[in-house]
């Protein structure tokens, strides 16, 4: 379990610290900063590619398909012998 | 669960340390010039960074075996996910996720949000350090 932590931390370790360079990149003196038109364009691309991930797990694993197979579940007589409802007009 | 809480140093650290040093530099560096649109829209292309951490942790944690968490789980917060992103589109945006995000740590059961919480609370601190 200890390791499997420290694995899945691990796993996000790439794109935390490309967060954490998002927040100090520099803007290269050399290079015009984005236009707003880029930036626009750049948040449409990132909402787009974000729902698609979404929309690829949701599809991949759609919610009829049962997780695992019940081991331990008891067979059960459902058998509800209702009575059927009387007409008893009196 | 103290043993289990034990565990979770090794990520929390790294979460914490992360945190405190992404936080003050949230928006830090929004190139100027911009258009009111593209300056919000700047902001919000972060804050999707930060959701999508999340998402791909409970993914991956899926992935592991066994599952740290379970598909139904993952479900719930792939769910989440998609409605964060639809609340960026939405007015007072900044308040629906801090809301949205503090409900998915609450939907979560006590051994759920002890891998996700990290990354919820990553998320919130970016989104805090955003808005503000």
């Amino acid at each position: 379990m200890n390791a499997q932590l420290v694995t899945l931390a691990i796993e996000e370790v790439p794109e935390l610290i490309a967060l954490i360079k998002a927040r100090f990149s520099k803007a290269n003196p050399d290079e015009p900063p984005p236009s707003s038109e880029q930036v626009v364009a750049a948040y449409k691309t990132a909402m787009q590619s974000s729902l698609a991930l979404d929309d690829q797990w949701l599809a991949a694993h759609p919610e009829d398909t049962p997780p695992a197979p019940v081991v331990e579940a008891a067979p059960e007589a459902a058998a509800s012998t209702e009575p059927a409802p009387s007409t008893s007009g009196g | 669960m103290k043993r289990f809480r034990h565990l979770l140093i090794a990520p929390l650290l790294l979460i914490t340390l992360v945190t405190l040093v992404a936080a003050p530099a949230c928006g830090g560096n929004k190139p100027p010039n911009l258009t009111p649109e593209a300056s919000a829209d700047f902001t919000k292309t972060r804050v999707i960074q930060s959701i999508d951490v999340i998402f791909n942790t409970a993914v991956a944690a899926n992935a592991q075996n066994p599952p740290l968490l379970t598909t139904d789980t993952v479900r719930k917060i792939v769910l989440a996910h998609k409605a964060f992103l639809v609340i960026l589109d939405q007015p007072n945006w900044q308040s629906k996720l801090i809301s949205a995000l503090t409900q998915l740590q609450n939907d979560l059961s006590s051994n759920e949000a002890a891998i996700v919480t990290p990354y919820i609370t990553l998320a919130l601190t970016i989104l805090q350090g955003v808005s503000s």
